[in-house]
């Protein structure tokens, strides 16, 4: 998984793209950690071109939220397709974390709307 | 008891215990849900599954390292499956392990332990035995109904 990190409105937005699994979440782990140490604060994780989730990515998901919520940062997870919603789901993060059907909505969320 | 008559496809997936693997599994299993006609969510689903047990067996089968193989056997039709994983690794049966809870905050939750919980959601007549040596795992799905097993609430 190759992860193009972009800035918008001072939110750092992760897009993630095809599966995140036990072979990759290493890499998206790693990049986000990157970017924390580097002192962002604020993040989407858009989920628009991701297929396929499994605990092992959950796991990045778990680490980002915790991170950022000790050190009073905020994260959206925003445009989840089926698969990774329905895991989300099982797994009981949608009441854990902050979610957005778009990425305008998630934007807004974090109070870097337009 | 399977009837082989209803299983059109009898393959064997050989892995070996890398987590690189897991794209040699997906594809596998691709293969299979095109030829047999599954929906594109049914074959996800196994995978998730699949992957779950397997990345299991990765992390803790083998302790003092080296390469094992793991074996995949699939048997498939167009509104079924039977999944049989089997690996030579330490005694483990990811069936006593208990459920992670799913309601906790997000500061108590634990990283990690939600995999075979998502084996058991997603699949029926799960059955672990440890055997001539071998840890094996079989489960089964029946596809085109309705997902009754999934409260949506």
């Amino acid at each position: 998984m190759n992860i193009e990190a972009t800035e918008l409105n001072g939110v750092t937005i992760i897009p993630l793209e095809g599966r995140l699994d036990g072979n990759n979440a290493t890499v998206a782990e790693q990049a986000f950690l990157k970017l924390f140490a580097d002192g962002k604060q604020l993040f989407i994780f858009d989920f628009t071109n991701l297929q396929y989730i499994s605990s092992a990515g959950l796991r990045v998901i778990l680490v980002a939220a915790k991170k950022l919520r000790a050190s009073k940062g905020r994260m959206v997870c925003a445009c989840l397709g089926e698969q990774v919603y329905d895991v989300f789901e099982m797994s009981g993060f949608t009441t854990i974390l902050e979610m957005a059907a778009t990425r305008e909505e998630a934007l807004e969320k974090i109070g870097a709307g337009v | 008891m399977s009837n082989d008559w209803q299983f059109p496809i009898d393959r064997e997936i050989k892995l070996c215990n890398r987590m690189d693997e897991l794209q040699r599994l997906n594809e596998g299993l691709e293969e299979i849900g095109a030829e047999v006609g599954w929906t594109a969510r049914a074959v996800l689903d196994l995978s998730l599954a699949c992957e779950e047990l397997v990345v299991n067996i990765v992390n803790y089968g083998f302790p003092s390292g080296g390469e094992h193989h793991i074996d995949v056997l699939i048997q498939a039709s167009p509104s079924s499956v039977e999944v049989k994983i089997e690996d030579s690794g330490v005694p483990f049966n990811p069936l006593q392990t208990a459920d992670a809870s799913t309601l906790l905050e997000l500061e108590d939750r634990p990283i990690g332990g939600l995999g075979i919980f998502f084996v058991k959601r997603l699949m029926d007549d799960i059955h672990y035995e440890y055997a001539g040596g071998l840890n094996r795992f079989r489960m089964r799905k029946q596809f085109g109904y309705t997902h009754q097993n999934d409260d949506q609430a």
